[in-house]
């Protein structure tokens, strides 16, 4: 895996987030994006009656923590993802992100969903500005960082393409960008690399992976992929559905910056077969 | 090679099957009339529609003026009232409701029926045949605008409320925007009903317009003219039509039924 130059300089800026993250939690900083969920519960009235998505699930996330959810489908992990971003409302219990309560759709947030939602009608970059249009920021002042951002990704050349010019892979990373272009303390990302295929979701989750290790930001990611869970992680939970529970509760502590070749080291394996073990167990019982 | 670009192209606009499709309609056209020998009162030779167009074209003229008008008018009312109507449906789930059989119901009413209702309350002018023009018109319409503005991605809503927009610019940058494929499916329906009303209504109770002028001319068994007319009703409509859908194209150029497929 050939590495742009700049990466490893970004070792030395992201050296010291645990304890930055340390002191945050101390003083309780009104900076603080920690997401704190207590007791919650999530039913759904259907034909078949009433079904239960969630229940009584307690987890605290610390400020600038990347966590992936890992869990089959029908779960509830992307629904705990619209509890926490208050798009849908709990049925009991709380969250309360960097100390206040969501009871409405939280915006202090960059949101990534399984489909890229890019509008038609609107180039590369202008998709990305659609989350600087939509909140009413000067446009102009953020089309430099917009062009930044694609850079990152590899976009330089396809800024002005619509969608429907891009393929898959394209799409979705404008949509990463669209996510991070008001530099939100908050990303919430549900399965975004789901529907794309092996090679490509390797190369955007190392993308994402050197976006969110220098910004520091709050991160749960909602995956069915425990590598990618792991290799991109500080903190990995995993969930089973029937009873929904949150079963594993497992700290990644492999150095950061992560590399491509890491995912075949020994450590890197250890913890990816603590997961699987975990979920097989719990398949056959 | 450029030659070869150039055919291409010529391909490409619908030219190439276009022109043979209408000289071929032409050459049947005179082959039933010349060489079947198919009275002229049942249908005039191409010669003699000619001949009618060159003789009658100042009233043609005049008349197809007057049946624009309705056309344009009655177009225009019903895109005044559907999308309003399209917004409340959207918004409001009471009115969605109390909506809702009122429109399975008037959908099941015959339109054309209504037309001689319209002209005891408004009269003989312009104004009664705008009116029937859009209500033929608007019920496609509302159903397309409806279904359209209705058809937002839940999760493409969901992305929107976190970026903290106001209900009116989450309409206008995206809700809108995702629409303006049906919206446009839903324009292109009404132009084409409404030049069916604006004739209906001219032939219910008109004294001016190309309606009347088919009507006239079939009661005097000009049937060259009534073709006249006819041709000219149908070079209309199409013109309307076309121009409809080069809005379409310059608003909607980024959506897939707006590509055509090369190489």
């Amino acid at each position: 895996m050939v590495q742009p130059s700049e990466r490893p300089q970004i070792a030395a800026v992201s050296a010291a987030p645990v304890e930055r993250n340390s002191v945050v939690q101390l003083l309780g900083s009104p900076g603080s994006h920690a997401i704190t969920v207590k007791g919650l519960s999530k039913r759904f009235q259907t034909k078949a009656g009433l079904v239960t998505a969630l229940s009584d699930l307690n987890l605290a996330v610390d400020s600038g923590q990347f966590l992936s959810v890992v869990g089959p489908s029908g779960c509830g992990k992307s629904t705990l993802l619209k509890i926490v971003a208050g798009l849908v409302p709990p049925s009991s219990g709380t969250v309360e992100v960097g100390g206040k309560a969501v009871v409405k759709p939280y915006t202090d947030v960059g949101i990534v969903f399984q489909r890229d939602l890019l509008l038609e009608s609107r180039t590369a970059i202008e998709n990305i500005l659609l989350q600087i249009e939509m909140r009413g920021l000067p446009v102009k002042q953020y089309v430099d960082k917009a062009k930044d951002l694609l850079e990152k990704v590899g976009l330089t050349d396809f800024s002005g393409k619509y969608p429907r010019e891009l393929s898959g892979g394209m799409r979705q990373r404008v949509s990463i960008c669209r996510a991070l272009i008001h530099d939100p303390p908050l990303l919430l990302m549900d399965e975004p690399f789901g529907a794309l295929d092996a090679l490509t979701r390797d190369e955007i989750a190392l993308d994402l992976a050197w976006l969110c290790e220098r910004s520091r930001k709050t991160v749960m990611f909602i995956t069915h992929s425990i590598s990618e869970a792991v290799f991109l992680s500080d903190r990995v939970i995993v969930m089973t559905a029937r009873p929904a529970a949150i079963v594993k509760d497992m700290i990644v502590d492999i150095a950061r910056p992560r590399s491509i070749e890491q995912r075949d080291s020994a450590e890197f394996e250890q913890h990816l077969h603590q997961i699987r073990e975990l979920l097989f167990q719990k398949r056959n019982s | 090679m450029s030659a070869r670009i150039g055919l291409r192209a010529i391909y490409d606009s619908g030219w190439f099957t276009m022109v043979p499709a209408t000289v071929g309609v032409i050459a049947l056209w005179y082959f039933t009339t010349n060489v079947l020998k198919v009275p002229s009162y049942l249908i005039p030779g191409p010669a003699s529609v000619i001949t009618s167009f060159r003789e009658n074209w100042p009233s043609l003229a005049q008349e197809s003026i007057a049946t624009l008008r309705e056309i344009i008018g009655g177009f225009i009312i019903s895109v005044a009232t559907a999308v309003p109507l399209a917004l409340l449906i959207i918004y409001s789930p009471t009115f969605e409701r109390f909506m809702n059989p009122l429109i399975v119901v008037s959908q099941a009413v015959p339109k054309v029926a209504v037309a001689p209702l319209f002209l005891v309350w408004f009269g003989f002018g312009e104004f009664p045949k705008m009116l029937i023009a859009a209500l033929i018109a608007f019920f496609p319409m509302l159903i397309s605008v409806t279904v359209g503005l209705k058809g937002l991605d839940p999760d493409m809503l969901d992305l929107a409320r976190s970026m903290g927009a106001p209900g009116y610019r989450v309409f206008w940058k995206v809700r809108l925007p995702c629409a303006l494929p049906n919206v446009f499916a839903g324009f292109k329906l009404a132009i084409t009903f409404s030049v069916i009303g604006a004739v209906v209504g001219e032939f219910v109770g008109g004294d001016h317009g190309i309606g009347y002028l088919i009507q006239l001319a079939s009661g005097a068994q000009r049937s060259d003219l009534l073709f006249a007319g006819l041709i000219v009703l149908s070079v209309m409509g199409l013109a309307l039509f076309y121009l409809v859908e080069a809005f379409e194209r310059k608003f909607v150029f980024w959506h897939h039924s707006q590509i055509t497929p090369t190489a």
